[in-house]
């Protein structure tokens, strides 16, 4: 069905206003909906095309010229040794395991709940390793795995391999394996490396890092999506069989593991893990791919 | 492991019913007191005891004007059950302080049919794909869907890419700035040394040309 082209602008103006963070004018956003039922049709086919080519857009490689090197990160050794001065700076506060640091760890499966006094609390998903600072509640190391951070007061600084995460009052999850960082804010605002690439990362929002490099990119992320897992529910967009795999291992205590043929495979997609966690041969069906026990773990994918 | 303090989170099941616990006793909390009367009150007496960050009672003043606007958004028979989910949303998770929270509840919500939406057409597509797809395939057989799926994203960024470049060099920069590195258009404003509306009409114009270009896609 073709939209009226002075709707479809006025429904994109709107869809520009409603998507700053400081949007107010609700009743006149209301006002404008009910004038006619095509209205709220019209904002609904913009922003899911705002949404679709903001997700599509960073698979392309970035251009060369123009402001693109703007957010183009700084050469890896720049950057590299700007972190190395940074890793000197607080190498006594972490690295060395001074007094006051502790080391939370789960098994695969288990959910664990820290509460951080007076800043806020860290729900730990399965498999994962945090260091934190009995003397400094507002620090923390994320060494693997993934866990929900709920600051209540900020500042709070969480270190993710070589990268830092200032928060700023807020909800966020944090995921970290071999290949990569990866931040979801649902509330609030975090600084990834502020004192390299200095990106804000709001609501709604997914920064991913690869492990070794400055580079980033940034897409878009359902709220709900945010912490998910503590909800016994796992969305994957165009991950790998093998990231799908590590993680159904570390969040329900079952060994998974993709095939080398199907391992680069992306599929996306939700998963609920409570059942998957019962009976793994679901996710045959889920997948369209066949799954089988090896002696070992569950394998995914074709031989 | 050194360790006080944390403690095991209970199961779903629990949650839930806590959930649903909690938004019980608020809402007859609220019909006591006649929350709608003595709003601000009720607002002042959680934020002394910090339990949570007043959403709740401003949801309960405000659920008129919540579902008035989820009525003129489309959610038509599910704006009931969508109250409920927002309600769920807020009482399920405590937060850190929230600037406007009548804002926060109207972009939950706004974001609720965004989402709705999408599902919505993502089923259509999905009952397209499928009677495509079955026709000449081995049952059993995985005819690499993935595959394709990977290309056809990359065909839909190019093509998003080359109608941000007809809108002009400026507006697709802005656009991505603001969509893929999250900057507010107000900062883009600074860094473009533009006014912010032009900002907004650049975004305008490249929202608008995206949502005529997944027209003319969706018709093929």
């Amino acid at each position: 069905m073709a939209l009226d082209e002075t709707i479809r602008d006025q429904a994109a103006g709107w869809a520009v206003r409603t998507g700053d963070p400081g949007f107010e004018d609700w009743d006149a956003f209301t006002a404008w909906l009910a004038a006619d039922p095509v209205h709220a049709r019209a904002y609904d086919e913009v922003m899911l095309a705002v949404n679709e080519a903001s997700e599509a857009l960073p698979a392309l490689p970035v251009p060369d010229n123009d402001e693109e090197a703007v957010h183009r990160p700084p050469r890896r050794w720049f950057g590299g040794a700007i972190a190395a001065g940074v890793a000197l700076a607080v190498a006594a506060g972490v690295w060395q395991m001074m007094p006051g640091t502790y080391v939370v760890e789960t098994s695969p499966g288990e959910v664990r709940l820290v509460e951080l006094e007076g800043v806020g609390q860290i729900e730990i998903a399965g498999g994962s390793r945090i260091i934190l600072d009995r003397d400094d509640a507002r620090v923390a190391t994320l060494e693997s795995g993934q866990a929900l951070f709920t600051i209540e007061r900020s500042p709070f600084t969480l270190r993710v391999g070589e990268d830092t995460l200032l928060d700023v009052g807020t909800v966020f999850d944090v995921k970290h394996d071999a290949d990569e960082m990866a931040l979801a804010v649902s509330e609030g605002a975090v600084v990834f490396n502020p004192q390299r690439q200095n990106v804000t990362v709001t609501p709604g929002q997914r920064l991913t890092s690869r492990t070794g490099s400055a580079a980033y990119s940034v897409a878009t992320v359902a709220p709900s999506e945010v912490g998910e897992w503590r909800e016994g529910r796992l969305t994957f967009h165009d991950a790998t069989l093998a990231e799908v795999a590590a993680d159904l291992t570390r969040l329900t205590g079952v060994s998974f593991t993709a095939t080398s043929v199907s391992a680069q495979e992306r599929v996306s997609g939700s998963v609920l893990l409570s059942p998957v966690q019962s009976d793994p041969r679901q996710l045959a069906t889920l997948l369209g791919l066949p799954v089988r026990h090896n002696g070992e773990a569950w394998e995914i994918g074709i031989r | 492991m050194r360790f006080t303090g944390n403690r095991n989170v209970g199961s779903n099941p629990t949650l839930s019913a806590n959930t649903f616990a909690s938004f019980e006793a608020a809402a007859s909390k609220a019909r006591r007191s006649g929350v709608f009367a003595s709003a601000d009150e009720d607002l002042s007496a959680v934020a002394d005891n910090g339990s949570t960050s007043g959403l709740e009672e401003v949801f309960l003043a405000n659920r008129d004007r919540l579902l008035r606007f989820l009525l003129a958004r489309g959610a038509g028979d599910a704006a009931e059950d969508l109250l409920q989910e927002i309600w769920l949303k807020i009482s399920a998770r405590r937060t850190g302080p929230i600037a406007s929270p009548l804002s926060y509840l109207f972009r939950t919500a706004d974001t609720l049919m965004i989402d709705r939406f999408r599902s919505f057409r993502q089923a259509e597509r999905r009952e397209r794909d499928w009677s495509e797809t079955h026709d000449g395939t081995v049952p059993g057989v995985s005819d690499s869907p993935s595959a394709e799926r990977h290309l056809i994203g990359r065909e839909q960024a190019r093509l998003a890419m080359e109608t941000l470049r007809s809108v002009g060099e400026r507006p697709a920069a802005i656009f991505r700035r603001h969509r893929l590195d999250g900057v507010p258009q107000r900062r883009l404003a600074e860094e473009f040394g533009v006014s912010l509306s032009t900002v907004e009409s650049d975004l305008r114009r490249a929202y608008a040309a995206l949502a005529a270009l997944k027209e003319r896609i969706d018709e093929v």
